[in-house]
Parts: C-alpha cells; sequence; structure tokens
C-alpha cells in the first residue's frame, strides 16, 4: 500500500470514528421542493432567459434561424477588428460549420489551448441554458476548454429549447452537462468588486457575453 | 505566514480591536461596504424567495447537516468516483503534510531544477494551511489571480473578509502598489487598475507550471469538485497548467449535484447578493482521451487540518458553513473591528467560533500551539453583544451566539475569563436566591448613587461617572444613569391593589 | 388571567419608571398586574457570561416564583428572551426542570408582544379608550436584538407609530446592534462605545428628541453614553412611551441633559394615591 492510500484510508477511520461520536440529526435530506423558482407553466422561457440574462449584464439579440448567421456577422464585426483572432468551439458541428465559415480569415485553430490567449473572440454553443438565472451552461463536450473564458469577448449561441426552467433542472434533467471533464454555468460577464467595490467587468474572463437567442 | 491571520499565540484581540476603531478609514471601508451587502442580501431574498425564505434556509441547513452525519459514506463514494474520473485523492491530518503533499506533487514535476511557478485561484484552506509560504520556501513562485488576493499578495497584507478579502484598503494603496511593485502608471480608476492586473497576470497564466485552488462543494456522486468564482480565475487557472491541485477540507462535502441547487442559490444571494456567482466551475478529472486544455493531472488533497475533530464534537454544525460571508457582514462587531482583529484568516462570527474549534481539534500537531483552542483565543467568544444578526444571516442557519456562550462556559472552566468578573457574578447569583438581600443590594446602589452621583436635573436620577470593579469600563465612556426617587416596590405597594 | 410582572434586576435598579409605566398600561388594557415579590434576577449575567450552573439556579427559582401565574409580562427584552429561549438548553431533555422552564417560557411575554399577540389588542384602538395627549415630542424607535429570538425585532415601532399617534420616526439602520451586549459593554468598550455611538448619530439625524428602546440595558448604555456626550437625549421604554401617549403618564422634560429647565416629576397623572415623588 502507498503511503498515499494509508493516509486516504487513515482519514477514512478518523471520519468514521468522529460521525459516530455524535448523534446523527439528520437521517433523510429534506424535500427540495422550495427550491425551485421557475417552472415551464409559471413563465415563457425564452422571454424569462432574455430578461434575467440582461439583468446580470449580458446582452441578448434575438434572431429566427434565418437571421442567425447574420447577428453573428454582425457582432463579429461590431467587437472584432480584421485581424482579431476567432476561435470557434462548438458541439453541434452544423454550427461549427457555419461560425468558422463567418470568422473567414480570422479563425484560430482550437486544438491548442495556448493559443486561446491570443484569440479577441470565443464563440460557442452551449449545452443548456436556465431561465430563472439568466445562466449559460458550456462543458467541454466537444469544446475546446475555457473557449468561453480566455478571450475578451464570448458570443455565445443559444437556442430556445435548450433552455431549462430552473437550476434545478440542470441537475435533475437528462443532460450530460455534468459528464464532461469541466462544466461552467455563467451567470454574467467576468466581474470583480474588489477595489472599493466598485464594479469592473471583464478582469479574467470576457468583458462581454453576447447572446445570440434562436427562436 | 503572515503574523496578521496567523498572529503569535496566545492571541490578544484588544490592541487589534482598539486601533481598528480608532482608524477612520477602515470605519469607512468596512462600515460602508458590510451594511451595503447586508441590504442587498435582504433585498434580494425578498425579491426572489420571499416568505419561503426561510424554509430554502431549513432545507440547506438539513442537506448541509445530513452530509456530515454521513460524512464518512459520502467522502467513500467521493474518492472511488474522483479516482473512476482519473483524479489522484490525497488525505492530509495537518497543514503541514497537505503542503508537503504538494511540494512533493511539485517536485514530481520539475525539470532539472528550472524554477516552478503556480498559479492560485481563491481558497480559504490554502490561507490555513500555510501553502503560499511553503511555496515560497521551496522555491515555487505563486500567483494569486484573485484581484483583492493578488493586491494583498504583492502588499504583503492579508485577507480581512472570507468573499471579498480587500474590503479593509481602498484604491489609493492598490494604486501605489501597482506602481512600486509592477511598475505601473499611477491611477486611481478600478477599471484601469483591473486592467493592468488582468495584463499582468495572462501571461503568468500561460507559464505556469501548476494551478492550485480551492473548492466550493465537492460531489460524491460524481467526484467532483464546484468552485464558484466572479473573475473567471478559477477557470484559468485550471485550464492551463498541466497540473492541478484543489485543496479542500472533508466538510464541503455534500451527495452530489442532487444536493447542490439550495447551496447555490444561497450562496451567492448571500454573500454578494447576486442570483449566482458568475462562473460556478465544476471540474470532473483531468483532461480527457482528445481533449484540449485541462489539466493533465489532477490532484484533490483532502485537507483535515482540525475538522475531524470538529465533525467529533457538539461544534458539529460549525461544519455546514458555505463560507458566505453574510454573517460578517451583518456583525456589528466585525463592522467596527475588521477582520485583521479577529487573527485568523476566519474572521467575524463564524471565525470567532471556528478558529478556537480548530485550534483545540489539531491540538498538539504544533507543538508550540498544543494547549490550543480557547487558550490560544481567549478573547473570541467574548467580542460579541450576543445581537443574533450572524444566525439571522446564515443560509444553513448555524447558530453562532449558541456557540460563542458554549466557549464563554468553557473560558471560565478553565480558568481564562477574569476572575474579578466570576467573582461579581457568583455573588450576584448568591444575592439572587436572597431575596430580601437582593432588594438591599439594589437600594444600595442607588443610595450609592444618590450620595455620590450626579443628580440630573430633568428626573429623579443620579449619573455615576465612575464605577469600580468589572464596571469600570463602563464608565470609561458612559455614565451610569440610577434611578434614585421611590423605588418601584414602594410605588406598587402603596398605590394597593385594584 | 393572573398576570404578573417581571421586573428584572436591572428595571428595578436603573429604570423603575419603566416598570411603573408598564403597570400603568397593562391595567388601561384591563388587566390586574400582580408583583411577586421574591423575584430577583433571571440569570442572564451568568448564563452570558460561561456560568450556567449559577443560571440554572435562578432560572430554577423564576419558575417557582411564577408558577402561580397564568402570565408573565416584562418590559426587558434581553430577559424575556432569556427566559423564552434559553432556559430549555439549562436542563436535560424530560427532565422535571426542563418541563418547568419550558412551561414557564410559554407564559412569558416582552410587554408589547403581549399587548399585540396574547391580549389580541389592535394599538390603534389603545388611544379611543384614553384621553391621549394632543402629540408628544418626535421618537424613535430601537428594538432589543434580542428580540430577534422571539421573532418580535422591528415590531414595537409599528406598534407605537399606531398607538402613539404622534410623530414616530423611522431610524436609519435600526437593526445594527447598539453595542450594549451586556458584559461586552465592559469587555470591550471601545467597540461597544463605538456602535453606540453610531446609533446616537442615526437617532440624530430622525431629528427626534426622545428615544424608545425596548430593553434597560440598550436604554442604559445609549442614555449614559448620550448624558456623558451632552447630547440632549431622553431615553425610554416602549411602556413609557405608551403611558404618556395615552395620558397615563406625565412627560419628562426633554433637553439638555444638565442644566435644562425642571421638568415634571416622575410617575403617574392621576389616580395614584402617592404617584410622582418620593
Ligand atoms: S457561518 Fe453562515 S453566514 Fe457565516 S459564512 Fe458560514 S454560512 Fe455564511
Amino acid at each position: 500500500m502507498t503511503t498515499r492510500q494509508s493516509a486516504v484510508d487513515a482519514l477514512l477511520a478518523r471520519v468514521r470514528a468522529a460521525v459516530r461520536a455524535q448523534p446523527v440529526t439528520v437521517r433523510e435530506v429534506p424535500s427540495h421542493a422550495v427550491v425551485r423558482r421557475v417552472t415551464c407553466d409559471t413563465a415563457n422561457l425564452a422571454d424569462l432567459f432574455a430578461t434575467k440574462a440582461a439583468a446580470v449584464g449580458m446582452r441578448v439579440t434575438r434572431v429566427d434561424e434565418a437571421g442567425l448567421d447574420a447577428a453573428v456577422t454582425t457582432l463579429l464585426a461590431t467587437h472584432a477588428q480584421a485581424d482579431a483572432k476567432v476561435v470557434v468551439a462548438m458541439r453541434d458541428a452544423n454550427l461549427a460549420a457555419r461560425a468558422s465559415a463567418i470568422a473567414g480569415t480570422r479563425l484560430a485553430a482550437n486544438d491548442n489551448d495556448d493559443l486561446l490567449f491570443d484569440c479577441f473572440v470565443g464563440i460557442t454553443d452551449v449545452d443548456c441554458a436556465i431561465a430563472e438565472s439568466g445562466s449559460l451552461v458550456v462543458s467541454t463536450n466537444g469544446r475546446i476548454r475555457n473557449a468561453w473564458v480566455t478571450p475578451p469577448i464570448h458570443v455565445a449561441i443559444v437556442r430556445a429549447a435548450q433552455i431549462l426552467p430552473d437550476l434545478v433542472d440542470l441537475f435533475e434533467s437528462a443532460t450530460d452537462a455534468l459528464d464532461a471533464a469541466s462544466t461552467t454555468i455563467i451567470t454574467g460577464p467576468s466581474k470583480t468588486a474588489d477595489i472599493e467595490g466598485v464594479l469592473v467587468t471583464g478582469v479574467h474572463g470576457p468583458a462581454a457575453v453576447e447572446i445570440v437567442l434562436v427562436s | 505566514m503572515n503574523p496578521l491571520i496567523a498572529p503569535a499565540l496566545p492571541f490578544d484581540m484588544k490592541p487589534r480591536a482598539r486601533e481598528a476603531v480608532r482608524d477612520l478609514k477602515l470605519q469607512q471601508f468596512v462600515g460602508n461596504a458590510t451594511h451595503l451587502k447586508d441590504t442587498q442580501r435582504g433585498g434580494i431574498f425578498d425579491r426572489d424567495f420571499g416568505a419561503e425564505y426561510d424554509a430554502l434556509r431549513t432545507v440547506a441547513r438539513d442537506t448541509k447537516q445530513y452530509a456530515l452525519d454521513h460524512l464518512d459514506e459520502l467522502l467513500e463514494r467521493f474518492i472511488a468516483n474522483a479516482e473512476k474520473s482519473g483524479a489522484t485523492v490525497h488525505a492530509a491530518t495537518t497543514g503541514r503534510e497537505a503542503c508537503d503533499i504538494a511540494l512533493s506533487i511539485a517536485r514530481a514535476h520539475q525539470a532539472h531544477g528550472r524554477a516552478q511557478s503556480c498559479v492560485k485561484s481563491k481558497s480559504m484552506v490554502t490561507e490555513e494551511i500555510g501553502l503560499l509560504p511553503a511555496f515560497e520556501a521551496a522555491g515555487i513562485k505563486t500567483l494569486e489571480t484573485d484581484l483583492g488576493e493578488f493586491i494583498l499578495q504583492i502588499d504583503g497584507d492579508a485577507p480581512s473578509h472570507i468573499v471579498t478579502p480587500m474590503i479593509h484598503k481602498d484604491r489609493v494603496a492598490t494604486a501605489k502598489s501597482f506602481v512600486r511593485e509592477l511598475g505601473a502608471r499611477y491611477t486611481e480608476d478600478p477599471t484601469e487598475l483591473t486592467m493592468i492586473a488582468r495584463a499582468h497576470m495572462r501571461g503568468l497564466y500561460r507559464a505556469a507550471d501548476i494551478g492550485v485552488s480551492g473548492a466550493n462543494f465537492l460531489l460524491a456522486d460524481e467526484g467532483s469538485a464546484v468552485i464558484c468564482t466572479n473573475e473567471g480565475n478559477f477557470d484559468l487557472s485550471v485550464g492551463g497548467p498541466p497540473v492541478h491541485i484543489v485543496f479542500v477540507g472533508i466538510e464541503k462535502l455534500i451527495r452530489g449535484a442532487r444536493d447542490l441547487a439550495p447551496f447555490l442559490k444561497l450562496l451567492a444571494r448571500s454573500g454578494t447578493a447576486q442570483p449566482l456567482t458568475i462562473y460556478t466551475s465544476f471540474v470532473c478529472g483531468p483532461r480527457r482521451a482528445g481533449e484540449h486544455g485541462g489539466p493533465k493531472e489532477l490532484h484533490f488533497v483532502l485537507v483535515d487540518a482540525g475538522r475531524v475533530g470538529v465533525l467529533a464534537s457538539e461544534k458539529r454544525d460549525l461544519l455546514r458553513c458555505i463560507r458566505c460571508g453574510a454573517c460578517l457582514n451583518a456583525c456589528p462587531v466585525y463592522r467596527k473591528v475588521g477582520g485583521h482583529s479577529y487573527g485568523s484568516m476566519y474572521a467575524g462570527p463564524i471565525g470567532a467560533v471556528l478558529t478556537p474549534e480548530l485550534e483545540r481539534a489539531q491540538g498538539g500537531a504544533n507543538a508550540s500551539q498544543s494547549g490550543a483552542g480557547l487558550a490560544n483565543y481567549p478573547d473570541l467568544p467574548r467580542a460579541s453583544s450576543l445581537c443574533g444578526a450572524c444566525y439571522e444571516a446564515c443560509p444553513v442557519k448555524i447558530d453562532i451566539p449558541k456557540f460563542l456562550l458554549h466557549d464563554r462556559t468553557r473560558l471560565r472552566e478553565r480558568g481564562l475569563s477574569p476572575k474579578s468578573e466570576g467573582a461579581t457574578l457568583a455573588l450576584w447569583r448568591w444575592l439572587a436566591e436572597r431575596p430580601t438581600l437582593f432588594r438591599m443590594a439594589i437600594g444600595a446602589v442607588r443610595l450609592h448613587a444618590r450620595m455620590l452621583g450626579q443628580k440630573d436635573s430633568r428626573d429623579e436620577r443620579a449619573w455615576l461617572t465612575r464605577v469600580p470593579g468589572p464596571g469600570a469600563g463602563w464608565t470609561q465612556s458612559r455614565d451610569l444613569g440610577v434611578a434614585t426617587g421611590e423605588s418601584f416596590r414602594e410605588w406598587f405597594s402603596k398605590r394597593g391593589s385594584r | 388571567m393572573r398576570v404578573a410582572l417581571f421586573t428584572t434586576c436591572l428595571a428595578e435598579a436603573l429604570a423603575p419608571r419603566a416598570l411603573k409605566a408598564t403597570v400603568l398600561v397593562l391595567e388601561h388594557c384591563g388587566v390586574t398586574v400582580e408583583l411577586p415579590t421574591a423575584q430577583t434576577c433571571c440569570g442572564q449575567p451568568m448564563l452570558s457570561n460561561g456560568l450556567p450552573g449559577d443560571a440554572a439556579l435562578l432560572a430554577r427559582r423564576m419558575t417557582e416564583v411564577f408558577a402561580p401565574y397564568d402570565a408573565v409580562v416584562t418590559p426587558s427584552g434581553s430577559c424575556c428572551s432569556v427566559v423564552r429561549e434559553k432556559y430549555a438548553g439549562l436542563f436535560a431533555d424530560g427532565s422535571r426542570d426542563r418541563a418547568a422552564v419550558d412551561a414557564l417560557a410559554a407564559k412569558t411575554f416582552e410587554l408589547i408582544e403581549f399587548l399585540e399577540t396574547k391580549l389580541g389588542i389592535d394599538p390603534a384602538t389603545l388611544r379611543a379608550k384614553s384621553s391621549p395627549r394632543a402629540s408628544t415630542a418626535p421618537l424613535t424607535c430601537h428594538d432589543a436584538c434580542h428580540l430577534r429570538g422571539i421573532h418580535r425585532h422591528g415590531c414595537t415601532e409599528p406598534f407605537l407609530r399606531s398607538a402613539c399617534g404622534g410623530d414616530v420616526r423611522e431610524l436609519p439602520d435600526m437593526t445594527q446592534c447598539c453595542g450594549f451586549g451586556g458584559m461586552f459593554s465592559t469587555q470591550f468598550p471601545e467597540v461597544s462605545t463605538a456602535l453606540g455611538e453610531e446609533k446616537l448619530a442615526h437617532v440624530a439625524s430622525t431629528g427626534a428628541t426622545t428615544l424608545v428602546a425596548s430593553d434597560t440595558g440598550c436604554a442604559a448604555h445609549l442614555a449614559g453614553l448620550a448624558h456623558r456626550k451632552g447630547v440632549a437625549l431622553r431615553v425610554i421604554s416602549p411602556a413609557e412611551a405608551l403611558a404618556e401617549s395615552l395620558g397615563l403618564m406625565e412627560v419628562q422634560e426633554s433637553g439638555a441633559p444638565n442644566g435644562g429647565k425642571h421638568g415634571a416629576p416622575n410617575g403617574e397623572k392621576h389616580g395614584a394615591p402617592n404617584g410622582g415623588k418620593a
């Protein structure tokens, strides 16, 4: 047995004894019903998501399927100089191809995470989104890690059908988002208020998160 | 380690508290920030949970208590699942052991004596175990990536709040240290300062050999860790370096993602009045085959450092704490004395009960600190007006005042409380069992005031400007008004019953 | 219903007027008040300062003293919360003492709470039954933190606003502790004082000249601080504020703490054979 293994076993043994040293006060995890705030019936999910995402400082552009490419093109034109590198990190191959075409010559390779630091825009799709909090859920399932946090601009494409009502649904639904090596729930642009409580965005992650919401 | 949060023991809180109360800037920064956060916390819970806020807290309390009551099962499950995901799990009994584990991981990756560097995202437990000094001693240069922690690091300062670590500092101090340490041009603009720090850190992320972080939750079902940040620095520090080490206290375990929602919904609302932290990141094992980015090795260092002892004690409840900082923001004493007065990285109400307890549970681990616990922090249990604001604010309903009282009893038992005060209380109790004597004693106080006090022109009261014995602290800044006219009992009996 | 007044030792020594007012207000509400003379101290100072054994002795005494009564009413928020919240922890589950303190806790009330929840009095109707004073000096109200424990924190002001009718002003940051905290005030005098000064500053910002504080200790702390600083502020209990506004008691002069005009004497306005000066 390695020393590492024996240390782990020793900890387990001590924890076992410690647990027994006091009476068990909670035998069953209580119902979490009160935790849920939103259900499919209580809200129009796309509207609520758009409102909540805006409330935490992300920008939302609502389009239909036909308007998607144009919206992404406009966002790139707004945010990225002609020579700014763009990384596309998509699980959806079709979307990836379309976004890559829009990025054109600015497209960066997405097989080297070190290069992410040279990119100005990361375009991703999402595993799902959460209406209640306006959050995006992005995992490393089919995406290069951190394409959504390293570049200063994050463009996220969300389909209305991907919106879950409540955070609770992320943990109860059948999505495989949490099976990935890394999953991030994003609820706004990177932010700090460490200096005198003044809010500054873009401290480590993106200063702007642009959501294209496709209905 | 920084003496601000790892002071010489036994720790005397009073001089620091006195100094803090006189520090007008500190009063202003800490006072404003804590009041604001406390008010906003109330507002967001009212808006989002209304009357169900209390029920939500009860759910969180019981869910976390369940985890503690079954921590052995959960720990076993976590270890198995984390290993299945490809992570390596270590266990450390003491802070020193935890540091040694990290050092040996670092050494295994060292190429021919080349100096190594580390990027670290915010973690209370690494402060607690003294990881940075250990890394520095071994020549590993560590970058604190949380902006607040970074500013404290380059200033040789220490965190004074568990969520907003530089609550005690202002932009001017930051501007000066950026000029001095980073060669930046002088600016007091928080946005510009933040961008200077961002630019400085970007290159360091890319070059780092090791990433280090703490964790907010460990999920037994999934074998993964959950880390909450607003800046995104955790994602960057885990994404780049080939090795990542998560240091985590064993009390962070919950059953799994199925139990996570109440805590996530409470944590950011309680701490910073946000619906969720900007980034809630899940890490499950190292990077997988064919993936780009992410650590090739992921290590969990499960830290005991007194926690198992707390688990076994009647203070098990304290381990429910999710480090949201709400009790600090709500605490009148914290607002006045600031974090450094607590002599620990855990300041405020939770720190006042947790610090001596972790210390006690580790007793003997460090020879110079044996005896441990309250003997080393005799002021902490007393530094409270027992106002109960912390209990009211706590998302997992830790009854902090109850534990403060508990500690006051132990102080008394160990002879660590002022003797004269104990004698006065014993006399008081003795008199209180003898109603006639008790009334005479009250009469004597009133007589004393009548003879020696300053008469009040408005009512039948006299003001004492000096009180002897344990009451001396009172008249240091206050007078004592004693009613000298007809006593209540005289009045009551004279008017007869009706 | 036999109602006993739980005077508390601090009020007997420092604030007999609050006790008189409590009696007058209760009587105004049709309650006959009895005074168990053997009562002394509830044990709060021992309980809060590491002497639970001593506190238990006094808790047991309390159960005996108040055994004959159906309700126990006190003007002091903190002593009330000790009986209600803390006594149970002094005795083992299932013990006789535990049953006794539980019974005492179930019948012990802070005055305003008693009026509102036990008697079911609508404060607005209190004035109708009296010859109320036209208007009192502007007042503001600070609730004792201990009322949190009995879920009455923040309840005093609305009651007084409705019952007194007069100029009741909202105290900014009311929820922050005044810094009294029992022995905390002598162990950490600087911190205690700083909190008290902040409270006084908030009081001053309202323009109120009378502060109602729902605990004798908090009142003594704030009044003592104001007196030392030469701040003109009258600090009274909710019972006194009620008794005054309902015309059951003379209003004391408020003004400079020293050298001000001589105020009206302590005591009842009408009805009592020996109200007023000793
Ligand atoms: S004790 Fe409660 S309020 Fe304080 S930090 Fe911990 S969880 Fe938050």
